[in-house]
């Protein structure tokens, strides 16, 4: 995803994915064409994806991807639709070389036992027929008066796609995807189909109820359910009625790609891709909200809006759960927190149950997910991970390149097209065994030691170009101030809360120092995240921190070292020669409590209930802004007294 | 006249054709469907379908044939597209 820059031509992603690939680079080449096929669009990116995989398979340099040779079987012209599958099945990681048998020649190629398709077999063959060219009884030709004449096309469909399918079975193994009957966009009766007679389209779809029955005992044949593809398109806008008439070639160009990813996902199945393990985040993922700062009955999730979204897409990984594939999840926060969410929450889908594991803690989530992937044994190529916060998806995908990252789009009722559509777990076994996955898993994975993963974390906080500035406590931000103060649980040295008019008086003061963070990067902007509230004692000498917190929205990146320096700098401009401040242990904020050991400051001294003083030098190296932040327009802290009253 | 990417006409229907044909976009000033052995009839679909798509326009078959050439695909973009 480093490569994808706006000034990329198509021809540089096709340089790019051809570099990755002749250096073993599978993400890279994956992400080029992802990024060709975003920037140029379905016909042209292919275009040049399938120069480019025809390329490499010949010199031999396609070895990170997985090869796959297919035969397209079409009543139909159907290279571009040939173009459109390379170049999504390169955005996937596969190397498909196509060979589309010569037009109108699909059942020749299947009854001979001389042909291309037998002597030079593929690993998968897709018998691909559009029902007009079938059974034109069925279709241009259907008479709704003629009862027997229709029944009698559609036992001839039957019989006539029946018939090449086991034809084919007898004389290869090889797999065979074939295409269902899609009935018309516009039914020869019209309005009255659906209540006089069979019906035009209840006779296509028995048509396919009937193949399914034929089929279902030949091992290596499996429908592609067409019908429904176009169904969910709209039959009126799959098909493009000029270049069915010009060049028989009836798929619309914007159909072409819906098509590629159907046939995909049999493709993925069949090289053995399914994705097994889903990892999931919790917090603004399988429900709405932070669980450490609203607490059980705060979260997102039940009968109204957002919460029912939630409650969806819950249902619809148990779905994806049913399908055998197993789920863990990965959260920040207390296990505590999240055990008894799982627990007690009325209305959550999910139980605790139905994951494999379930982390929560503060390590980093690549560390964790790649400890998940090797207690159940699996490669990163089986794991698919989804989380809400386009940071954590970027980590990951820096982190661990093979583990699918999913995007998740805004809004939380989209949640589940985006999962089910990309096609990841497609395929799988619904068997007994597979649906036990996650019990055997479980118990693997409680026999076996924890490896952290690696990632270059320096790399990444560079990658996230992030952008803090400092802005005064003062009028426009005494609201924003008060409301962190009371919601801010986890990253909270000291859990002070404070209204508007005492955060007011200490604007005033002039003993007192405060300021808010504001944090933007690459993804966007984050808002006022973080505030800092310092006194001034003994005479100036020591400058003592009253108030240290981060939203949880920001945790993790290193804003508090950048903070800290803020305060620093400041501390310098006074005069002070100590910095001072406090951690009070409070029921969630574990992740604050090494803020001052990790930044150089040495344990000045033990309070009451488990309060810890630490001190540190202004000067000392470690309050520096780190490298990776930039620290922008760096407004002076109010020092009170300047605009009167407030 | 622009498309999304900010490309003139020329500009753009010189990298379609680049996409589509495999051939380096400097070249394109003699790209001639009669001599080119990549501007095929297959090839040639692809382009047409290819341009409509990128320009949102709609060409009908008659135009097709007749854009045999780098300046003729131009000029009938243009026409389509009402640009100058």
């Amino acid at each position: 995803m480093h490569n994808d820059g706006p000034e990329m031509t198509p021809e540089a992603f096709e340089a790019a994915f051809g570099q990755a690939l002749a250096h073993g680079d599978r993400e890279g080449a994956r992400g080029a064409a992802r990024a060709l096929l975003a920037k140029a669009g379905t016909l042209r990116g292919s275009a040049r994806l399938r120069r480019a995989v025809g390329r490499a398979v010949a010199a031999g340099e396609a070895g990170p991807f997985r090869r796959l040779s297919v035969v397209l079987l079409a009543s139909f012209t159907a290279d571009m639709a040939a173009d459109a599958l390379v170049g999504r099945a390169a955005a996937d990681g596969l190397a498909l070389c196509v060979r589309v048998a010569p037009f109108g020649r699909y059942a020749q190629e299947i009854l001979d036992a001389g042909s291309d398709l037998y002597t030079a077999p593929p690993d998968v063959a897709i018998l691909a027929v559009e029902g007009g060219d079938l059974a034109p009884g069925l279709y241009d030709g259907y008479d709704p008066g003629d009862e027997a004449g229709a029944s009698a096309a559609a036992d001839d469909a039957v019989g006539r796609l029946a018939g090449l399918a086991e034809a084919f079975s007898r004389r290869s193994a090889a797999p065979l995807l074939v295409h269902t009957l899609a009935p018309p966009a516009r039914p020869a009766p019209g309005i009255l189909d659906q209540s006089v007679g069979a019906g035009q389209a209840g006779l296509i779809h028995g048509v396919n109820a009937r193949l399914r029955e034929r089929l279902k005992s030949l091992r290596n044949v499996r429908l592609v359910d067409y019908a429904g593809l176009v169904h969910r398109h709209g039959a009126a806008g799959w098909y493009d009625e000029r270049m069915r008439l010009l060049a028989r070639a009836p798929i619309a160009a914007a159909s072409l790609d819906p098509l590629a990813g159907e046939h995909l996902k049999h493709l993925r199945a069949l090289a053995g891709l399914t994705r097994r393990l889903l990892v999931l985040d919790l917090d603004g993922t399988l429900w709405g909200g932070v669980l450490g700062e609203d607490g059980i009955d705060g979260i997102a999730l039940g009968d109204t809006y957002p919460g029912n979204a939630f409650v969806a897409f819950q249902r619809a990984v148990d779905r994806i759960r049913r399908r055998g594939a197993v789920l863990a999840a990965v959260s920040k926060n207390h296990p505590d927190d999240v055990r008894a969410a799982f627990e007690r929450h009325p209305a959550m889908v999910l139980k605790p149950d139905d994951f494999a594991e379930i982390a929560a803690g503060w390590r980093r989530k690549p560390d964790v997910v790649a400890g998940i992937a090797q207690r159940l044994g699996l490669g990163f190529e089986h794991v698919a991970f989804v989380d809400d916060d386009p940071v954590e998806r970027a980590r990951m995908r820096a982190a661990l390149p093979a583990v699918e990252t999913v995007d998740l789009p805004a809004a939380p009722e989209d949640y589940a097209a985006a999962l089910l559509d990309g096609g990841l777990f497609e395929g799988g076994g619904l068997t007994a065994e597979d649906r036990e996955r996650t019990a055997l898993y479980r118990r693997r994975a409680e026999a076996e030691a924890v490896r952290a993963g690696a990632d270059d974390l320096e790399a990444f906080y560079r990658d996230l170009a992030m952008v803090v500035r400092f802005e005064p406590l003062g009028p426009a931000t005494l609201g924003r101030a008060a409301q962190l103060t009371h919601k801010t649980n986890q990253f909270n040295a000291t859990g002070r809360r404070y209204g508007e008019a005492e955060l007011a008086r200490m604007a005033q003061d002039p003993a007192w120092i405060g300021f808010l963070a504001r944090l933007d990067d690459r993804f966007g902007t984050h808002g006022l995240v973080g505030l800092v509230l310092a006194r001034s004692r003994s005479g100036g000498e020591v400058l003592e921190i009253d108030t240290f917190l981060l939203s949880c929205r920001a945790l993790g990146r290193t804003v508090e070292t950048a903070m800290l320096a803020r305060l620093a700098e400041l501390a310098r401009a006074r005069g002070a020669k100590v910095l001072a401040g406090r951690i009070v242990p409070g029921a969630r904020n574990e992740p604050v409590r090494d803020l001052y050991c990790r930044h150089g400051f040495r344990e000045a001294g033990r309070e009451h209930e488990g309060a810890v003083l630490w001190e540190g030098d202004p000067a000392m190296p470690d309050l520096r802004v780190p490298e990776w932040i930039r620290n922008d327009g760096a407004d002076a802290p109010s020092q009170g007294n300047r605009e009167g009253r407030t | 006249m622009t498309n999304g990417n900010g490309a003139g006409v020329e500009q753009t229907v010189r990298a379609v054709m680049a996409d589509i044909l495999g051939v380096a976009p400097e070249r394109m000033d003699d790209a001639s469907a009669e001599t080119w052995e990549a501007w095929d009839s297959a090839n040639h679909l692809r382009l047409m379908l290819a341009l409509e798509a990128e320009f949102g326009i709609r060409i009908a078959v008659e135009e097709m044939e007749e854009a045999d050439s780098f300046p003729a695909v131009v000029a009938l973009v243009r026409a389509r597209t009402g640009s100058r």
